[in-house]
């Protein structure tokens, strides 16, 4: 049995399925800003100090653009600013308390935190976010289970 | 204290009589291996005495295995340098690990956990053990309950979490809290690089100008900890892919791990992720001419023709790394 194999497979997963989260959401209703627009193109192509500054801009002009807030958070986290990142999420679901990519991504970051409790209640916030199901959902739930038995 | 701090490698040398430094060689300044004053401890988990002490507790508990057996200290025994001394340890599943068990000296300062990296927080990291199958096999929830049920936890718990009850995030929290505080503390080396020069040898310092020098160890081993924090394949033999099996991997990082702080390195044979060699003589012969040669191989190593003499100096240096002894108060387990 190989361990590290083991372990990799879970964590991995999530970490690279939650970069196109944001684009699997439905739940987003601002309308498509430029600069919203680049530094999601930048955070696709993991160019992730681009999509800072253009996603930074983006929150200049429109203050409660919450789908770039939510890209912030995810963005900073890629960038090692975990402070920042638990910032911006908080700020989007400031605007918007039901707002998936936001809950999912926090829920991501509690789990790389090894804050297990707090993930599996931000799992229960996406649960009511989207009572009839939804793929942020399901990916947080497997997070979620995957994390609790170490498969990290 | 800043005063004697200036002397670049090209002055060392000049000393010692032998040639300059080719171009081609790092101009290294003792300065350049000073330590910092204190450790780094992040916004989101921010120091506090209780919470350490709650995590230094939690480290050295059986109860954190699932046949309460096992504590963390049994593979990461600081006597031994945070490691066990084993090529490759057993945890509750009874089969040997896939890989060494790694120091955790000085991790506060680490930017990824795992000879892979695969995890880039200590909190995100110290979990794992615990629930592994093959490491501690605990169930995560069922632990805040046998640990919500010792009385003796409730106030260190109470301390360092004030008004919350026990969960398994201030278990990680404590933990990570507690890790960051292992630090080698510091020895002779640093006594030098403060300025007195009779802190150490002229044999250690020989090495000294190796590790900076002719043997290029400084490229990876770089600073007060000796490591870059960065992952590299230096020709240890076997398959295990390293930060290359991660999904979504470079191939050229294939057989690359993370390059270890060679603090108190003697207390911790044996060597490498796959414990594969047994002493330091061992690793030196190792970056001398014994790596396996393959496409990965790191560009910086490369066979160096070290005489005699000069491992002997570089092992003397790497001996010298050992931080003066202080000693560790081992808690008492809550009952
Ligand atoms: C059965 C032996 C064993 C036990 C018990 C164990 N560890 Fe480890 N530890 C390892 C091994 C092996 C690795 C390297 C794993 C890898 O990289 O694939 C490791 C790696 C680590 C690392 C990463 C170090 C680095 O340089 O990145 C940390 C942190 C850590 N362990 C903390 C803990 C804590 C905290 C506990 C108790 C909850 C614990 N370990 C229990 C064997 C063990
Ligand atoms: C290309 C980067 C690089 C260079 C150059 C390099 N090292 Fe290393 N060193 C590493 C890495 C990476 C590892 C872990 C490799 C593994 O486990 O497969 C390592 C492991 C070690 C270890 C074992 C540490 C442990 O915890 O098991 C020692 C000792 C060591 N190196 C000493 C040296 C010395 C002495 C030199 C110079 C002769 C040197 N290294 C040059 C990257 C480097």
């Amino acid at each position: 049995m190989n361990l590290g194999k083991a372990i990799i497979a879970g964590f991995f997963v999530w970490t690279l399925s939650a970069a196109g989260a944001q684009a699997m959401s439905s739940a987003g209703t601002g309308p498509m800003i430029p600069e919203f627009k680049e530094g999601m193109a930048a955070s696709e192509g993991k160019d992730f100090a681009t999509a800072e500054a253009r996603l930074k801009a983006a929150v200049e002009k429109l203050p409660t653009h919450v789908e770039s807030w939510s890209l912030l958070g995810y963005v900073s986290r890629q960038l090692g600013k975990i402070d920042d990142a638990f910032k911006y999420y908080d700020k989007a679901l400031s605007i918007d308390k039901e707002f998936r990519p936001a809950l999912n991504y926090l829920g991501h970051l509690y789990l790389e935190l090894g804050q297990i409790d707090k993930a599996r209640a931000t799992l229960g916030r996406l649960d009511d976010a989207c009572f009839f199901g939804c793929p942020e959902y399901d990916d947080l739930k497997a997070a979620v289970a995957a994390g609790k038995s170490g498969k990290y | 204290m800043i005063r004697a701090l200036a002397f670049s490698l090209g002055v060392l040398v000049a000393v010692a009589g032998a040639p300059a430094p080719t171009a081609a060689e790092p101009t290294v300044t003792r300065e350049a291996f000073r330590r910092p004053d204190a450790a780094p401890h992040p916004g989101y988990n921010p120091y506090s005495p209780a919470k350490a002490r709650l995590g230094k507790v939690l480290f050295f508990d059986p109860r954190l295995s699932g046949s309460n057996t096992i504590s963390c200290a049994h593979c990461h025994n600081p006597e031994l340098g945070w490691e066990d001394g084993l090529a490759r340890s057993f945890g509750e599943a009874g089969e040997a690990l896939a890989r060494h068990t790694p120091t955790l000296l000085n991790l506060a300062w680490g930017r990824r956990f795992g000879w892979d990296g695969r995890i880039a927080t200590l909190e995100g990291f110290v979990l794992g053990p615990i629930a592994n199958a093959h490491e501690m096999n605990q169930d995560l929830d069922a632990l805040v309950g046998e640990l919500r049920a010792v009385a003796g936890y409730r106030p260190l718990f109470d301390a360092a979490f004030p008004g919350e009850p026990p969960s398994i995030d201030q278990i990680s929290l404590a933990l990570a809290a507690f890790e960051r505080t292992v630090t080698d503390g510091g020895g002779p080396f640093d006594r030098w690089v403060g300025g007195d020069e009779t802190a150490i040898g002229a044999a250690e310092k020989a090495g000294f100008r190796l590790l900076v020098g002719k043997a290029g160890c400084v490229q990876c081993h770089k600073g007060w900890n000796f490591s870059d924090g960065e992952f590299h394949d230096i020709g240890v033999a076997g398959a295990d892919p390293g930060r290359g099996g991660l999904d979504g991997a470079d191939p050229k990082l294939r057989h690359a791990f993370k390059t270890p702080t060679l603090r108190d390195i003697s207390k911790r044979a044996p060597y490498m992720h796959d414990g594969s060699l047994d002493s330091l003589e061992a690793v030196v012969d190792h970056y001398d001419k014994k790596f396996v040669r393959r496409p990965t191989l790191a560009a910086e190593i490369r066979p160096l023709s070290l005489s005699a003499q000069e491992k002997l100096n570089l092992i003397a240096f790497l001996r010298i790394l050992t931080a003066d002894e202080k000693s560790l108060s081992l808690p008492l387990i809550p009952q």
